[in-house]
């Protein structure tokens, strides 16, 4: 589309929201939010639920008033903007679709809120209605298409008015898992097709992965850590980030000798080694050492001893618990070739040393 | 610096700030507010205090309780006072009763002709007021068919409690019938099961479970009951005879003695004890009830079909409807007769003289109550959308206010708007607008009611994407929320319609020598005994009521039809 595409910025962002239980405290629904968006980028918010990262998409829309901080949607601060008049584009979860309007009137309606004349409406609204595939369905009401279809019509009518940025509020969450897969590569097609900012939501981290420039992961309304998917996958800041994201043993080293630029040695499971240190690790504080379970080779040579406690058959991969020294750890193999192995069986096992990383210990309960 | 809860306080008060901005950014939002408050506070709230302060002033406005004095010692306040509460109290029970009774068989068991009965039920709740009161007259008055005719009893008195008390609960066991069929309905039903399971008969189920949990719901229609019987005006009037109640001395001091502050005193003290009823129903009971709506389906109730339980309720439902439309269709019948007692003739002579003598008030009542209407339909849902949808500052206060005209007596609300409104600077009576401002307001709150149920089940994202396209908040309320709430809309306008058209005691002070209304007619064609002239107006009413239905149906349909068309 001929918009030039804009930047969202969001700066020191405060919400909070009473507190249910007593009287006195507040929730922090954002805590000093701080993120950015370049033109054109797909950027994910990506945490539990109650981590507010609706609550943020929300203040962006307009639908809720922060209760400080700043929003620039381009070089417009928009925080006492009426929503109406923010020219943001929001696709809802439930898709919020007017159930007395067709497929039709349900794209043309944001057109026709521009006083645009009758022809280029048409024009228009037949022009995307192709792009989404759902041409078809244009005098259907909203009731009588599949959840898939609602979908491209929630789409098409959040696109068809060239709005600054486009919100997404968990916009598959409500498909089932094959549809889900095919409509967010649909929906990443598309976005990069219109070049237009948007700001995901969601809670499943593979989608999140699949479909972002930028993920950013928040907790508690704060934000945990953000960055390329693989930038977040490989070197995590901290435990709740790594078992947020992708599946992770957490072993406490023996010991940690030393400690400085982003290396530590230590001392796991009986044996020494020098990793990574996420920046976040302090010394003297307790640690964990993050082990991927796809970065445990079994091998003939492997240094250490192993007792498989259980195994499953996922297809792609073989899913083993080990007892390594004592600790039980979960162990992926993609290589098909060990699938002998039986439970009781003693093995042997390398690590991947590059890929292990040695994180601040977490305490919390929150996952 | 700062302590967090004062730093938080701050934070607070810049948010309410923010909020306040916002709100002014959007004009039309905030003129709403504020017309939708500016015609609250004129209409429900200033008549109602110049009520009071019409009570306790004298004529320059000082305090005086001279008033009141006057009314203890020299009125038969006291005794009419008993009266009224005595035949609310009664009304109430015996109403909630057969309306349980009513209620329980519909919804309990397998009871042959469930859907005809819940017509007759409801028939009452769309008729005028009169209609069982004259045709009690018609059947067993003094020259009544069934008293002089059939029976031979010469001067049968019906005028007093037992027959007013009938009539009464005739016509308002329909409310505690539907409010407890709602209740039986939304009772967790599974709890009924279970207790079966454990091996408790049905009357063990019924009296240990059953009726326990429906409590709540049976106190609630009692007191809405008590409260309608003191309020009413048009049966008492008609009925009471000796019998003396507030509301009809209060009318009577006005009419007969030209005392409009000791009416206002006495229909002041029927406010009192109504209000008193409607907030313990609102406040207290509503808290205690039972029902839990989880949108969870709870699995279904094993009806009932044990004879000895359905046939006995099969009678009492039979008799109560044959009842009623005895009723209905003596109205009906006596409205095409001669001479009713006299010469049973078939004519039309009674339609020719309501035609002849009634026709301004036919059309006033139609155009009055066409104006009304959509005004309350429009104002309800306005009223609905913004206390369901938007945050501000005196929501309370606009919901409080939007019920207020429903709970208090008509009578008190008639005589509210005659003090209120009758010197400069808003001097209304004799004019159009003031009856139709008193149908709007008593009947707002079913439309604000009506309104927020229905938006409450619709997913406010829905407004939200209207919103986000750019549409303003008149925009969506007109394009999206409306047309969403059709069927609400629907109910609003035709309820509101309906208790226009039929609406005595709020308008009985308002009519003026321009402006007439039909219900008021009948009341005088029934006090001069031309009773034939009653019936006609009372079926002319009915038929214009279903035909409303109809109308009304057409008009909402094709405003917000669902259109399709082709895109080609």
């Amino acid at each position: 589309m001929n918009n030039e595409a804009v930047g969202v910025e969001i700066r020191d962002l405060v919400k909070t929201f009473p507190a249910f239980d007593d009287k006195k405290g507040e929730v922090y629904a954002a805590n000093h939010v701080t993120l950015s968006v370049q033109p054109g980028e797909l950027v994910t918010l990506l945490g539990p639920s109650g981590c507010g990262k609706t609550t943020l998409l929300r203040m962006v829309a307009g639908f809720l008033m922060p209760t400080s901080g700043e929003i620039f949607i381009g070089n417009r601060e928009v925080s006492k903007i009426p929503p109406n008049k923010r020219n943001v584009g929001m696709m809802f979860q439930s898709y919020a679709l007017f159930p007395h309007m067709t497929v039709y009137d349900n794209v043309a309606y944001g057109l026709k809120l521009k006083h645009m004349g009758k022809t280029e409406i048409r024009e228009r609204v037949k022009g995307i209605l192709q792009l989404m595939q759902i041409e078809n369905y244009a005098s259907r009401f909203p009731n009588e298409i599949s959840g898939g279809q609602q979908q491209r019509v929630a789409l098409a009518r959040a696109v068809i008015t060239e709005p600054n940025v486009l919100l997404f509020d968990e916009p598959l969450s409500n498909l089932d898992a094959k549809l889900r897969e095919y409509m967010r590569e649909e929906l990443r097609k598309i976005q990069k097709r219109v070049g237009i900012t948007s700001l995901y939501v969601t809670h499943d981290q593979s989608e999140a992965m699949a479909i972002s420039d930028k993920v950013i992961i928040m907790r508690s309304g704060k934000i945990e850590q953000a960055g390329t998917a693989m930038e977040i996958y490989a070197r995590p800041k901290n435990q709740f980030v790594a078992g947020f994201i992708g599946k992770a043993n957490f072993v406490r080293p023996d010991s940690v000798l030393s400690l400085s630029g982003g290396k530590a040695e230590v001392e796991l499971l009986g044996r020494r080694m020098t990793i990574d240190a996420s920046e976040e690790c302090r010394n003297g504080e307790p640690c964990v050492v993050m082990i991927r379970p796809e970065d445990i080779k079994i091998s003939p040579e492997g240094k250490f001893k192993a007792r498989i406690i259980s195994k499953a058959y996922f297809g792609q991969y073989i899913r083993h618990f080990l007892d390594i020294a004592g600790q039980e750890i979960e162990q992926m193999d993609f290589t098909q070739s060990n699938a002998a192995l039986q439970v009781g069986d003693e093995i042997a096992v390398n690590l991947v040393t590059d890929s292990l990383r040695l994180l601040p210990l977490d305490d919390t309960e929150e996952t | 610096m700062d302590s967090p809860g004062k730093a938080r306080k701050k934070q607070q008060k810049s948010e309410k700030r923010k909020e306040f901005l916002m709100l002014i950014r959007q004009p039309g939002l905030l003129f709403a507010i504020i017309f939708v408050f500016a015609v609250l506070i004129l209409f429900c709230i200033y008549p109602i205090v110049r009520l009071f302060i019409s009570c306790l002033t004298d004529k320059s406005g000082q305090l005086n309780l001279d008033n009141i004095n006057y009314v203890f010692t020299k009125t038969d306040f006291f005794q009419a006072f008993w009266n009224s509460i005595k035949l609310g109290l009664f009304v109430g029970l015996m109403a909630t009763i057969v309306g349980y009774l009513y209620a329980f068989a519909i919804t309990r068991t397998k009871l042959p002709g469930k859907k005809f009965f819940n017509i007759m039920a409801i028939l009452p709740i769309l008729s005028p007021p009169f209609v069982i009161s004259l045709a009690v007259m018609l059947l067993f008055g003094r020259s009544g068919l069934i008293t002089k005719n059939l029976l031979h009893i010469r001067g049968n008195n019906i005028y007093g409690f037992t027959w007013l008390s009938i009539v009464q609960i005739l016509s308002l066991f329909p409310l505690a019938y539907l409010n407890l069929k709602g209740m039986l309905e939304t009772l967790d039903s599974s709890v009924e099961n279970a207790s079966r399971t454990l091996g408790a008969s049905r009357l063990k189920v019924f009296l240990t479970v059953t009726l326990p949990l429906s409590l709540p719901g049976f106190l609630s229609s009692f007191l809405i009951i008590f409260a309608k019987s003191l309020c009413d005006f048009g049966n008492p009037q008609v009925l009471a005879g000796d019998y003396n109640v507030l509301s009809v001395s209060a009318y009577l001091q006005i009419v007969g003695l030209f005392d409009l502050k000791t009416g206002s005193f006495i229909a002041l003290s029927i406010l009192l004890p109504c209000m008193l009823a409607y907030l313990i129903q609102n406040y207290w009971v509503s808290k205690r009830s039972f029902i839990t709506v989880t949108g969870k389906a709870t699995g279904t109730v094993e009806l009932i079909r044990e004879k000895k339980i359905v046939i006995p309720l099969f009678v009492i439902l039979l008799l109560l409807t044959l009842f009623t439309i005895l009723m209905y269709g003596t109205v009906v019948y006596v409205s095409f007769v001669k001479t009713w007692g006299v010469n049973w003739s078939m004519t039309l002579d009674s339609y020719q003289f309501i035609l002849k003598r009634g026709e301004r008030a036919i059309k006033d009542t139609l155009l009055l109550s066409s104006i009304a209407t959509p005004c309350t339909a429009l104002l309800g849902m306005l009223i609905a959308f913004l206390l369901v949808r938007k945050n501000f500052f005196g929501k309370r206060l606009m919901s409080a206010a939007s019920i207020l005209p429903f709970a208090v007596p008509g009578i008190a609300l008639g005589i509210g708007y005659v003090v209120a409104f009758n010197t400069k600077p808003i001097q209304l009576t004799g004019t159009a607008l003031i009856i139709i401002v008193a149908m709007v307001f008593r009947t707002l709150s079913i439309g604000v009611e009506t309104g927020s149920n229905s938006l409450r089940q619709v997913d406010p994202s829905i407004e939200e994407a209207a919103i986000n396209l750019g549409a303003g908040n008149a925009r969506t309320f007109f394009t999206i929320s409306l047309p969403i709430m059709k069927s609400a809309l629907f109910s609003g306008l035709l309820n509101s319609f309906i208790r226009s058209m039929t609406s005595v005691s709020a308008v009985i002070f308002l009519v003026s020598v321009n402006w007439n209304l039909l219900t008021v007619n009948i009341l005088s064609e029934i006090e001069s005994n031309r009773l034939g002239a009653a019936s006609a107006y009372c079926v002319a009413l009915m038929v214009m009521v279903v035909l409303a239905v109809g109308v009304l149906e057409f008009i909402v349909n094709g405003l917000f039809a669902r259109r399709r068309r082709s895109y080609e």
